[in-house]
């Protein structure tokens, strides 16, 4: 197992009486791995319980060698589990490199004391992490874009800086919450591109909800398909894809 | 120097962000008027200007906490209480006056974690409803230990000794010095990785762990920040006043402040001058009508609200932003 594999063993979590993930297993390493599934499938639950939103009631969640349950969600964070939303979430009055910049706020080796009293070494980092955040926007094409607003741009600019920021500090596992929804299929071109090099170059565990079935079956070397709380089929793309019983979960029963 | 390599495709101002030409000669021509307007102002002006400078730290301190973690605190009004009385004592009871400053600004931030360390878990208006009743917290005491503070019956100020320097003007000094050090030290951080991380902890509380932040932790050290400045702002108040009373801090200074506030505008430095500006001018203009006073704030308050959300500190963008609007129309008229 390497330290880059992320596996969920057995979780269960129910929110009152509505049991949402009931049983699930799963095992992402390396790579790009899909999570799909219908609406209320629990693919987000699966993701607030990985980064630490969402203790569940019983299972086991390890990154390497390292279990996750129980850990503050920040600390998951720092550990190397980046994430993004299905709104995204940035800061509107900050520029889109600022934003960027939040991402590596986990590599700060000196602390506020030393922000405070303005020390060379601390300078240093902050410059470090403004070059880092901007190289991190290259990869999507928005380095013309990092001293604008971050309420300014579009919601395609938007999401890909919220990619930007979970990516630019190197985590072991990036969970993407449905990254293309919203998008025009020229921006879903350019995300698909910047993240297949991104995962290349990085060594990256990906995992990306989407609800284009066809878009994650091009890109992903493995799928899920999570319905009602289960995981009802795995493996590679295309034969999930052909699946009868995602087909209906999906689609509903084929009569007759 | 052992400075990186730079990077060939990035842009200078990535690596070397320097405050545009114009902020920074703004900056340098304020101070040099503010430096020299003793010669021109007379001793009561020179108070005013004084006491808009004192509002303006003890604003900048609520917007700490309120404008760049997003937390309703109120008790800053009971921290500019805290500083203003116990720096007197101390300094009456023989320490130096800038020892006892710094004394109590650092047993403010302690003050300011005891207040925060339960309040950070609370939302909205139960913050503000708690965060009230702890600056209340705070009077009270000053109020019961009148073995120390004279209680409601009041407390002379034990004064600075300027040397043969003229007081007002030694107290303007004192209340620019402070303003400075405000700016040269917190402002910066503002605007660096503390304040990014904090406007994190505001806008996007949900997605602040997601990269490595607490919240609560930079919740309380807002608390504790805004605290501190607050009674730094109370113990040059105190000498301005020359004497103390519990009432001067009653609810009464905690709307003025928030009028300074929300008027001047939340989350933004210059707002809190602004807004400093905006009280102090209305306070001496109305000073025979106390109760126009407060309509003026009541109504100021809810047309910001309503119109100008970013305060008098947005004005600017607003003009600018309306302005390139007009000219753009008159462009693509132009053409048509």
């Amino acid at each position: 197992m390497t330290s880059h594999t992320l596996a969920l063993r057995d979780i269960n979590v129910a929110f009152g009486g509505n049991k949402v993930l009931d049983g699930v297993n799963l095992t992402f390493s390396g790579g790009l791995h899909g999570l799909v599934g219908p609406n209320g499938a629990g693919k987000t639950t699966c993701y607030n319980v990985i980064s630490g939103y969402v203790t569940p009631q019983s299972g086991s969640v390890t990154l390497g060698d390292t279990p996750l349950v129980g850990v503050a969600a920040h600390e998951i964070g720092a550990f190397g589990v980046g994430r993004t939303f299905q709104t995204p979430k940035l800061v509107p009055s900050m520029t889109v490199l600022e934003n960027v910049m939040l991402g590596a706020n986990r590599t700060y080796t000196t602390g506020h004391v030393a922000e405070f009293f303005g020390s060379k070494r601390f300078r240093a980092e902050e410059r470090r992490v403004r070059e880092l955040a901007y190289l991190g926007l290259q990869p999507f094409g928005l380095a013309d874009s990092a001293r604008d607003k971050a309420s300014s741009v579009p919601l395609a600019v938007q999401k890909m800086v919220e990619i930007a920021r979970a990516v630019i500090t190197d985590p072991r596992v990036l969970l993407l919450d449905e990254p293309a929804a919203g998008l025009g299929a020229s921006d879903v071109d350019k995300l698909v591109n910047a993240l297949q090099q991104i995962i290349k170059e990085r060594n990256l565990t990906t995992v990306i909800i989407e609800h284009d079935l066809h878009l994650v079956a091009k890109i992903c070397t493995n799928l899920s398909v999570l319905h009602y709380g289960r995981i009802i089929a795995e493996g590679e793309p295309r034969s999930v894809v052909s699946d009868e019983t995602v087909i209906e979960a999906y689609l509903g029963r084929r009569k007759g | 120097m052992s400075t990186a390599e730079p990077i060939a495709d990035i842009p200078r101002w990535v690596s070397h962000p320097r405050r545009t030409r114009r902020a920074s000669l703004t900056r340098l021509a304020l101070l040099a008027v503010m430096l020299v307007l003793p010669w021109y102002l007379g001793g009561y002006y020179i108070y005013i200007v004084s006491l808009v400078l004192v509002y303006t730290l003890s604003t900048l301190g609520m917007n700490v906490m309120v404008g760049w973690t997003g937390q309703i605190g109120l008790a800053v009004a009971g921290f500019f209480g805290l500083g203003a009385y116990a720096t007197s004592i101390l300094h009456e009871r023989g320490f130096p006056w800038i020892v006892a400053l710094l004394v109590v600004g650092v047993f403010s931030a302690v003050i300011g974690f005891v207040d925060g360390y339960p309040a950070v878990r609370l939302f909205g208006f139960f913050l503000a409803i708690a965060s009230l009743a702890f600056g209340d917290l705070i009077l009270r005491v000053i109020i019961e230990s009148d073995g120390l503070t004279g209680g409601g019956g009041g407390y002379p100020v034990q004064l600075l000794d300027f040397g043969g320097l003229d007081r007002e003007i030694a107290l303007y000094y004192l209340c620019l010095l402070a303003i400075v050090g405000f700016m040269v030290f917190v402002g910066r951080v503002l605007d660096g990785r503390l304040g990014r991380t904090m406007r994190a902890v505001n806008n996007i509380e949900i997605a602040a762990p997601s990269v490595g932040i607490s919240p609560p932790k930079y919740k309380l050290i807002a608390f504790m920040t805004s605290g501190s400045i607050a009674a730094i702002a109370g113990a040059i108040f105190a000498q301005l006043l020359t004497y103390l009373n519990p009432d001067m801090f009653k609810t009464s200074l905690l709307i003025t402040m928030l009028v300074m506030l929300i008027v001047g505008g939340v989350g933004s430095i210059w707002g809190s001058f602004a807004g400093a500006i905006f009280v102090v001018f209305v306070q001496e203009w109305l000073q025979a009508f106390a109760v126009y006073q407060r309509i003026v704030f009541g109504v100021s308050l809810m047309l910001c609200i309503g119109l100008l959300p970013g305060g008098l500190a947005s004005l600017g963008d607003k003009v600018r932003e309306r302005t390139s609007k007009r000219r753009e129309r008159s462009v693509g008229a132009e053409q048509i």
